[in-house]
């Protein structure tokens, strides 16, 4: 079954009600369980105002929105239980820290879900155990660590509510290579061995390459295409004419078939680059 | 001949938060007139404030910074410094001052008080240098990311700086806003030879530097062409950068299979060696 299903839907802020106001128009897609899927476009293509209809902060001019099966704008109860089971950081994740503790902060969510006093703290070690931060800052101020560590604290502030869905607009803007290896991993983590469902917004081919299963294109408030990663990186063409980049290393091997090297084009990842080649120089120096 | 950036010595550490601790560590170097400089650097390294320094939005807590031959800490001649050395932040929301793009860029020459006449022709040469001319009429609101960049870029050459200070300046855009602003950074640095200062956590943006300072804890870890930097995998660890993708992949390659190690910056010069390597090996086939 569908985890998350939207049919039709449509948004435009404001009060218009005219098509060409829409920020998003006519969206209708599926993501499975379990599933890892990337929604990459360019600023404006409506991928933030699309995100913000997974969790109900809003709600479409026209069309319906099914979470893990439930028509979320059903009622009240639908609208709270769907925020629940989708956890959304936002852009800069750090800036809505407030509380006056790392732990605290952690327990915010899950202290309103109104789990027991015994659970939320399990909720928070888990949590801070996930972000690969130590439990000894829990004590701390949370302004007094680094934008890295702030991030991940946000982050934890997320996981620790147990979502089914984690959906994150552009989680590793503004870190360090390093900060941003460190939230993919968080990522991949929650994805792979928990077994959530992740919706991850991005710039970044590179990082949308390693671990998605599926990338849904935005452009110009509508889906340009929602395809698997090897489908859509075939598509180099299409994603250059909607200002989007194919990664560098597949790029590599495009242009290496144009010099007549028979080498195969499915090749988004360095770990992949580096089997292909491998094979080929190992094929050759065997008898 | 005189450098147009002359740090000698600095320290700098804040003064009401973390009292003590050093920001930056005791800095020495100098930019000539005319460098692309890329700083690159982990979260906290010091980068951003260095560039706060360049323009005596702070001073230093010891030792000096001389910009065209003044003293950051002369306070007289402050709004001379601030002429010659234009930062653009990275939040493109967070430096516009006005509704329409030209008024924006005309901030700067009216607060010089410049004549009306002459402010309208260096308005027309910013927006024309950023490639945003077309815009010139259109309120600031409606533009992309990489555009509000360019307007603010505009604003600062309205000043006719010696120096452009980009701190993390495309951090915030997509891939298409933020090839914009790197093709606005190369095309002041070659044709009005601005001296350009790129901090960025986008490796691909580096190789771009005739040289590029990494920074650690404050302190400068080694000043190199970005070939040279990248080609050092102890400092890459060391500093917690990663080299661009193609840059990676290939040293790795060349480690995994016993050659001569290469370094490479882009795609075509990935895709020449590669070329070598498959060809080499077809040679020996036969």
């Amino acid at each position: 079954m569908a985890i998350v299903e939207l049919e039709k839907v449509s948004y435009a802020y404001g009060k218009s009600k005219a098509a060409q106001d829409e920020a998003i128009s006519d969206i209708s897609f599926k993501i499975e369980e379990g599933e890892y899927v990337g929604i990459i476009g360019h600023t404006g293509s409506g991928k933030s105002t699309l995100i913000k209809h997974l969790n109900c902060i809003l709600k479409p001019t026209c069309g319906k929105i099914y979470i893990d099966g439930v028509d979320v704008w059903k009622n009240k109860a639908t609208v709270a239980g769907n925020r629940q089971n989708v956890g959304l950081v936002f852009q800069y994740p750090e800036y809505q820290l407030f509380e006056e503790t790392v732990e605290k902060d952690i327990a915010f969510g899950p202290k309103n879900l109104g789990l027991s006093a015994d659970e939320v703290r399990f909720r928070v070690a888990r949590a801070i155990e996930m972000v690969g931060l130590s439990s000894s800052l829990l004590g701390k101020n949370p302004f007094e660590l680094s934008g890295g560590e702030k991030r991940r604290v946000a982050i934890a502030g997320i996981l620790a509510m147990d979502p089914k869905i984690l959906v994150l607009d552009e989680p590793t803007v503004g870190l360090d290579p390093a900060g941003k290896e460190k939230i993919l991993n968080i990522i991949k983590y929650y994805n792979r061995d928990e077994n959530r469902t992740v919706v991850h917004v991005t710039h970044s081919m590179e990082d949308i390459a390693r671990y998605a299963d599926k990338i849904l294109i935005m452009n110009g408030g509508k889906i340009l295409s929602f395809d698997s990663v090897e489908e859509t990186f075939k598509r180099a063409s299409m994603l250059r004419s909607v200002g989007l980049d194919v990664p560098k290393i597949y790029e590599v091997f495009l242009k290496l078939k144009d010099k007549g090297f028979d080498v195969p084009l499915n090749v988004y990842t360095i770990q992949r680059a580096l089997e292909v080649v491998k094979n080929i120089v190992e094929r050759k120096v065997k008898p | 001949m005189r450098p147009l950036i002359d740090v000698n010595g600095l320290h700098f550490s804040y003064l009401n938060e973390n009292f003590g601790k050093e920001v930056l560590n005791d800095l020495n170097f100098s930019i000539q007139q005319g460098e692309f400089i890329a700083i690159v650097g982990h979260n906290g390294s010091g980068k951003s404030t260095l560039a706060k320094l360049f323009n005596a939005i702070f001073l230093p807590t010891s030792g000096t910074i001389f910009v065209d031959g003044i003293d950051t800490l002369n306070k007289e001649l402050i709004f001379e410094i601030r002429k010659q050395v234009g930062v653009v932040f990275q939040n493109p929301d967070n430096q516009i001052v006005a509704t329409l793009v030209e008024e924006d860029v005309a901030f700067a020459p009216e607060n010089l008080c410049v004549s009306q006449e002459k402010i309208g022709k260096i308005v027309d040469r910013a927006l024309e240098m950023v490639d945003m001319k077309k815009f010139k009429k259109s309120a600031v609101h409606t533009l992309s990311g990489g555009q509000k960049q360019r307007v603010a870029i505009a604003g600062i050459l309205a000043m006719n700086p010696k120096c452009i200070v980009f701190d993390e300046s495309t951090s915030m855009l997509d891939p298409v806003g933020r090839k914009e602003v790197l093709d606005v950074m190369k095309k002041l640095n070659r044709e009005n030879k601005t001296t350009i200062i790129n901090i960025t956590h986008h490796m691909e943006e580096v190789v771009f530097a005739n040289r590029v300072i990494v920074m650690k804890d404050g302190e400068i870890l080694k000043q190199d062409t970005p070939r040279n930097i990248f080609s050092d995998e102890d400092l890459l660890k060391k500093s917690g950068l990663l080299a661009p993708q193609v840059t990676e992949f290939l040293n790795t390659l060349c480690g995994e299979l016993a050659l001569k190690k290469r370094t490479v910056l882009d795609v075509d010069e990935c895709v020449e060696v590669l070329a070598e390597i498959l060809e080499g090996e077809k040679i020996g086939d036969s």
